[in-house]
């Protein structure tokens, strides 16, 4: 009876353990800025189309993108980035309400507002290897 | 005559030219670069798309090189509960106060002060180091510095004048590092 109650408890720490880990992993940061790429582009196209419904998923997209990106961020010690990510997550957020209801004009504002993050943290974490790479600054 | 004011002029051209040379090429002056570039390469490293920091002990040992393990140095406060200069016995300290530098400062860019006679002459000119035989033994370098960093956890700038007095012992390691830094001052942006 012992026996098979520690060995329980070793499978249920076993299990936990692996779900823990699991979920502090995340993607490579190359992969989510490439996603972040194509659905910001896309956002760009689908708000001058005026096409709100698809430039709301667009936004609801981002708003998951930069989310892992701020994971990405949030155990270096680089507070800053941590904090563009969370803006732009905001920022998102505005856009996405502002197509839903279909005023592109508000979304396009909030849109150049929310963009100027992505440079801001280029400027400071992101070198350009002069060789079509980049490299991330802590 | 204006070809002999040219030939002249050229003349006093290249003798200053040859006299920076020599002061630049000075074993001392050296030796102030080579501290001064190894310190503002801490922050030389990068992260992987994983998100681990990648480069920083190669950084941290080419910094530690120059120094003796019995080094003693005198570093300013960088606990903010620390009001005097923090003295640090041994490689081993100075090698910590060298790992945190590079993993929590950004963009450091310390650099030897320039200088030229004359009142006004700060901010151009020569990068003077000034040298000592030690009586027993070694020889001892001091410079002027201005340092300049960021904090990496929020970039925030700070810029502070200081100076830095080196000994090394006769096999060219560091045995002694005093690192002045004064009026630190918080650098924003207009």
């Amino acid at each position: 009876m012992n026996r098979q109650f520690v060995v329980a408890l070793i499978l249920v720490a076993a299990v936990f353990a692996g779900a823990t880990a699991l979920a502090q992993q995340h993607r490579p940061y190359n992969l989510i800025m490439k996603d972040v790429g194509e659905t910001w582009a896309s956002l760009k196209k689908n708000l001058d189309s005026n096409a709100g419904a698809a430039a709301a998923a667009d936004a609801a997209k981002l708003q998951s993108l930069f989310a892992e990106t701020e994971a990405f961020w949030a155990p270096l010690n680089t507070f800053d980035a941590v904090n563009f990510a969370k803006r732009v997550q905001e920022g998102a957020g505005v856009i996405g309400a502002a197509a839903k209801s279909n005023d592109m004009k508000a979304a396009l504002t909030s849109y150049a507002a929310t963009q100027k993050n992505c440079g801001n943290c280029h400027l400071a974490h992101r070198e350009d290897t002069g060789k079509g790479g980049f490299l991330i600054r802590p | 005559m204006p070809r002999l004011v040219f030939s002249i002029l050229l003349g006093l051209l290249a003798v200053i030219e040859v006299q920076a040379q020599a002061a630049a090429d000075l074993p001392e002056q050296k030796l102030a670069e080579e501290w001064i570039q190894r310190l503002n390469a801490l922050d030389d490293w990068y992260l992987s798309v994983d998100g681990k920091e990648e480069g920083v002990e190669p950084l941290v040992n080419s910094m530690m090189d120059l120094y003796a393990p019995e080094v003693l140095a005198e570093v300013p406060p960088y606990d903010k509960d620390q009001i005097g200069p923090v003295m640090l016995r041994g490689k081993d300290n100075v090698r910590k106060w060298v790992e945190r530098i590079a993993r929590s400062q950004v963009r450091l860019n310390y650099i030897v002060k320039r200088q030229t006679e004359g009142p006004t002459g700060d901010y151009e000119g020569w990068r003077l180091v000034y040298s000592a035989k030690l009586p027993w033994g070694g020889n001892a370098i001091a410079f002027q510095i201005i340092g300049v960093w960021s904090l990496r956890e929020d970039r925030r700038r700070y810029m502070a004048p200081g100076a830095v007095f080196i000994q090394y012992g006769p096999d060219g390691k560091i045995r002694r590092l005093r690192l002045l830094l004064g009026e630190i001052d918080q650098i924003v942006p207009l």
